[in-house]
């Protein structure tokens, strides 16, 4: 059906276009939701795929199928998506005080509180070592982006955030 | 509630944007126009240039011959795949990638043979017109490959750049050993090579611009 209705459309047909567009929209997003981390980007990157379908109507062949066409696409558009997302490193901030993020995003919006008791540990550990964990675990950069800024060898980042793991359960149990 | 009503939107200005398409019906033929263009400068070039005093002996040659018909098959493997990469899904021929690969493993561990073999004598790092050749015979072909390729809608940028360079350069390769006579690998890969190795790099670190929709 899908078929049917692209080959249409590549004639101009709107009516099969608007029914093939609607129907993939649950496809894209049943392709996509697994891939993910965060059901608001599940919209996001399906409209981006609808304006990539639409801008790359003439290349599907109508005597293939349909699926392959589509998935490749979502499969490049939410790539595309997340590389843009993870590269202005726009995951790594997040309000523990939104009500509003905690229900979306935290599995116990109650626990919310020990992310207090955490910073609370944290500011006792030495300058060094906290920024080194802070780098690592909290704003997500790799061991050796944090060795390349912190001047230290990859092993002495991984050793360091370890201890400093460590060091947190004891202060936070 | 409220993204379903943004897609339901979108999908109204969508389809209210549509206009017939002009289909991508096969990316075979859709190729093909440029290798006759890209032919047709190159037989320019050449011309232009002078094709080399000995070649009359060279094509008697076996391994001449067979690296003449090596680059040759990796210009059409490469360009050809380079048009299939323009399909989203490539028309799930993925496989084609793998038929200029092979090629240029192939070309490569021919020029390793010959360096094991022969050696390579490096030639000083002065200017030599091959290098302008070079260029001279990779600016209209690749420029034109490229307005082509943009036509499709990619989803592998750096695989199309790959064989778009892998095309153009086994293209000039080839013209390069029918004017320049120097065959010594210092001075072909030096002078033949890396122009294209150049170019290979700008279209990689561009890729994902050049090939944006």
């Amino acid at each position: 059906m899908w078929q049917d209705w692209a080959g249409k459309a590549q004639q101009g047909d709107k009516d099969a276009y608007s029914l093939l567009l609607r129907d993939i929209v649950p496809y894209i997003r049943n392709f996509i939701r697994p891939r993910v981390a965060n059901e608001d980007w599940i919209d996001d990157i399906t409209q981006d795929v609808l304006i990539s379908v639409h801008k790359s109507l003439h290349t599907y062949s109508p005597d293939r199928a349909f699926k392959p066409w589509l998935s490749a696409i979502i499969s490049f558009r939410k790539t595309d998506f997340l590389r843009r997302h993870y590269n202005a490193r726009d995951h790594k901030q997040a309000s523990t005080d939104d009500p509003a993020f905690l229900r979306e995003h935290v599995t116990e919006p109650g626990a919310a509180g020990e992310w207090k008791d955490i910073e609370k540990a944290l500011a006792q550990l030495p300058e060094k070592q906290r920024q080194v964990f802070t780098l690592m675990r909290i704003e997500g950069y790799s061991a050796q982006e944090v060795a390349d800024k912190m001047d230290m060898s990859v092993s002495a980042v991984k050793v360091s955030v370890h201890r400093t793991t460590n060091k947190l359960k004891d202060i936070l149990e | 509630m409220s993204g379903e009503k943004d897609i339901d939107t979108l999908i109204d200005d969508l389809s209210a944007d549509l206009s017939p398409v002009k289909r991508i019906f096969k990316p075979f033929l859709w190729v093909s126009p440029w290798f006759v263009v890209a032919m047709a400068y190159l037989g320019g070039v050449i011309n232009f240039l002078g094709l080399r005093m000995d070649l009359s002996t060279k094509i008697h040659e076996m391994p001449f011959i067979f690296e003449m018909g090596l680059t040759g098959m990796i210009a059409v493997s490469a360009g050809y795949s380079a048009g299939w990469l323009a399909i989203p899904d490539m028309r799930e021929q993925r496989w084609m990638l793998a038929v200029p690969t092979t090629f240029f493993a192939v070309f490569m561990l021919f020029i390793l043979s010959a360096v094991i073999t022969s050696g390579v004598h490096i030639e000083s790092l002065s200017w030599h017109h091959c290098f302008s050749d070079a260029l001279l015979m990779a600016v209209v072909p690749i420029s034109t490959l490229m307005l082509l390729l943009k036509r499709g809608a990619t989803t592998h940028p750096y695989w199309m750049s790959f064989m778009s360079v892998l095309s153009v350069g086994a293209l000039g390769w080839a013209s390069l050993r029918l004017t320049c006579p120097a065959d010594h690998l210092g001075h072909t890969l030096l002078f033949h090579f890396l122009p294209f190795i150049l170019c290979a790099v700008v279209l990689g670190s561009l890729a994902r611009r050049i090939y944006r929709w």
